[in-house]
């Protein structure tokens, strides 16, 4: 058997549940409020009330690679949770219901199975923030001026291995885990440390974690260097991010194979 | 070759040990009954035979296969119903069916034509194309022995195969049990002995995760053939105790709802003389036969003794 039918059959589940359509609108949703907020942010303080008559508040407009770094930085935290929840149940709500003994009395491998739902779940993640990266910076465009589509693009590529890493963890804990909370709840708690801890760590556990990745992937889409430095200055966080998510994969794979169904 | 081969299997959790030395084999089509209490081991032992878990010790082979080295040819000629069989909800009978033939490696045409076949057999056409959410628990056993079935296995596994079913439900899947036990081997474990009493042709009886017996039911039942004889007064208000007490050729009785079992030393003296003590009493008989032990006899017998 290949894995041809595992990945078919969890596409399918994501077009069933509405994950396929969900996961994207919500990341549209979560990064493209930023750019319309700091449009309207003059007019919204302008017409609040509680300040003394004739202040003047100037507030400085922003540029477009600021607005749309600072839609990134906003997103991370609520984009993370999104996927948690997107994610968690995936191989431990499969395992409390039964259908995972239904699916491991045939000849399909443990391996197959978790490969399969990781793909998906990759897939998934990647094509959301490409969509909501692509959609949030053409919105960014109009309303603050002219973005170079490169550093966007090559900035939202830096920055997906994060994004991948949450979803690795994920389905790590899921394997773990025989309910959809508790692999929910491990994971969060993961990743919580994993993002904010290694900054008061040292410079250099810092520079190779997801937070210094992330500020990689917004020096990269702020413009503020070229893309040759912006990538020198990524490449511990990206070494570091994609060996937790190596070593996650794998610690799952072996979770799941030493489990009892 | 051996169907079923199980040598010396011990299970072990953290805290208990599941199953202990369980050692029998099975080495012909039919059906299997698999008997025992709650937590005797049964479930246990189904998930061995169908590789969902390994054995702690012991050897234990699956139509030729080991179960452990050799998981992947098990799971292909082993088909398995479990006792509350889950689908992803939101597929159709159909969209099962075929995902699971694929999972087997059958080629699209096969697929069609066994899920054709199979929902039809197993009761469930007119539901193909519904999604299973919306299936009673009953429709979903069907689905779960249709499933089962979809690669034509060697061995069938069932676990408690009408526990969810309503009576004609029921009916329906020990006439199909019934049919497909001429072409591969059932293994169905349940707790209605009068279902395997009557479909079964090998029974393995295990407790406290050890097995009590291994025989084919027409060797059990020759080997458990004891003289009794069943009566019934049609005066229940009669006591025959204290007669039955005294009289040497009795071996042990007992009663029950007006209803006699007596178990004789001397079976031509019983039949003689029980007729004529019952109307020396002043009863008549509603009815009076030599009865054989049931199944569920042999069941307490066994586990009693074990």
């Amino acid at each position: 058997m290949t894995s041809y039918p595992m990945i078919r059959k969890e596409f399918h589940e994501l077009m069933k549940t509405y994950k396929i359509l969900i996961v994207p609108i919500v990341f549209i949703a979560l990064m493209i409020t930023q750019p319309i907020t700091m449009k309207m942010l003059p007019e919204i303080l302008a017409n609040s009330t509680g300040l003394p008559k004739g202040t003047v508040i100037n507030i400085p407009t922003p540029s477009a690679p600021e607005v749309l770094s600072t839609a990134i930085s906003k997103f991370s935290s609520l984009g993370t949770f999104v996927l948690i929840l997107v994610a968690m149940g995936t191989i431990a709500g499969e395992k409390a219901s039964g259908v995972a003994s239904m699916v491991f009395v045939k000849p399909v491998s443990r391996a197959k199975y978790y490969l399969a739902k990781a793909v998906t779940y990759y897939a998934l993640t990647i094509g959301s923030m490409l969509i909501g990266i692509g959609i949030t910076a053409y919105y960014t465009q109009l309303l603050f001026g002219q973005l170079d589509w490169a550093h966007v693009w090559l900035g939202t590529l830096l920055y997906i291995p994060n994004l991948l890493l949450v979803v690795t963890t994920t389905i790590c804990a899921s394997s773990f885990f025989n309910n959809a909370v508790g692999a929910g709840g491990a994971s969060l708690l993961f990743n919580i440390v994993i993002f904010t801890v290694p900054q008061f760590l040292g410079k250099f556990l810092d520079m190779v974690s997801p937070g210094g990745l992330t500020n990689a992937a917004i020096m990269m889409i702020q413009e503020n260097s070229t893309i040759a430095e912006a990538a020198i200055t990524a490449v511990p966080g990206l070494a570091g991010v994609l060996t937790l998510n190596f070593v996650f994969f794998f610690m799952g794979w072996y979770l799941l194979e030493r489990s009892e169904i | 070759m051996r169907v079923i081969e199980c040598d010396g299997l011990t299970k072990e959790y953290k805290d208990h040990k599941a199953l202990k030395n369980v050692t029998f084999s099975i080495d012909n089509i039919g059906c299997i009954g698999f008997l025992g209490g709650n937590g005797a081991g049964k479930t246990t032992t189904i998930r061995v035979l169908t590789g969902l878990a390994a054995p702690t010790a012991g050897k234990v082979k699956v139509v030729g296969y080991d179960v452990v080295t050799e998981r992947n040819k098990v799971t292909s000629e082993v088909g398995y119903c479990p006792q509350i069989p889950a689908f992803y909800n939101y597929m159709t009978a159909v969209e099962w069916m075929h995902w699971v033939g694929e999972l087997y490696g059958l080629d699209k045409h096969t697929i069609a034509l066994r899920t054709d076949e199979l929902l039809e057999l197993c009761g469930i056409n007119e539901a193909r194309n519904r999604p299973i959410s919306g299936y009673s628990g009953g429709m979903k056993q069907r689905l779960g022995i249709a499933q089962a079935l979809i690669h034509n296995p060697k061995l069938l596994v069932l676990d408690e195969p009408v526990s969810a079913l309503d009576p004609m439900g029921r009916h329906d899947v020990l006439l199909l049990i019934e049919k497909l036990k001429r072409h591969m081997t059932v293994f169905m474990s349940t707790h209605i002995l009068d279902d395997v009493e009557r479909i079964a042709d090998h029974i393995v009886i295990i407790k406290d995760g050890t097995v009590l017996l291994s025989s084919s039911l027409e060797e059990l039942r020759a080997s458990h053939v004891e003289p009794l004889i069943e009566f019934k007064l049609d005066q229940e208000d009669i006591d025959l105790a204290d007669v039955l007490d005294g009289l040497a050729w009795v071996k042990e009785w007992s009663q029950d709802g007006g209803v006699y079992k007596v178990f004789a030393n001397d079976m031509p003296q019983a039949k003689a003389r029980l007729p004529h003590i019952v109307l020396e009493s002043g009863g008549t008989l509603a009815y009076y036969r030599l009865s054989a032990l049931t199944l569920q006899d042999i069941f307490l017998k066994v586990v009693n003794n074990g």
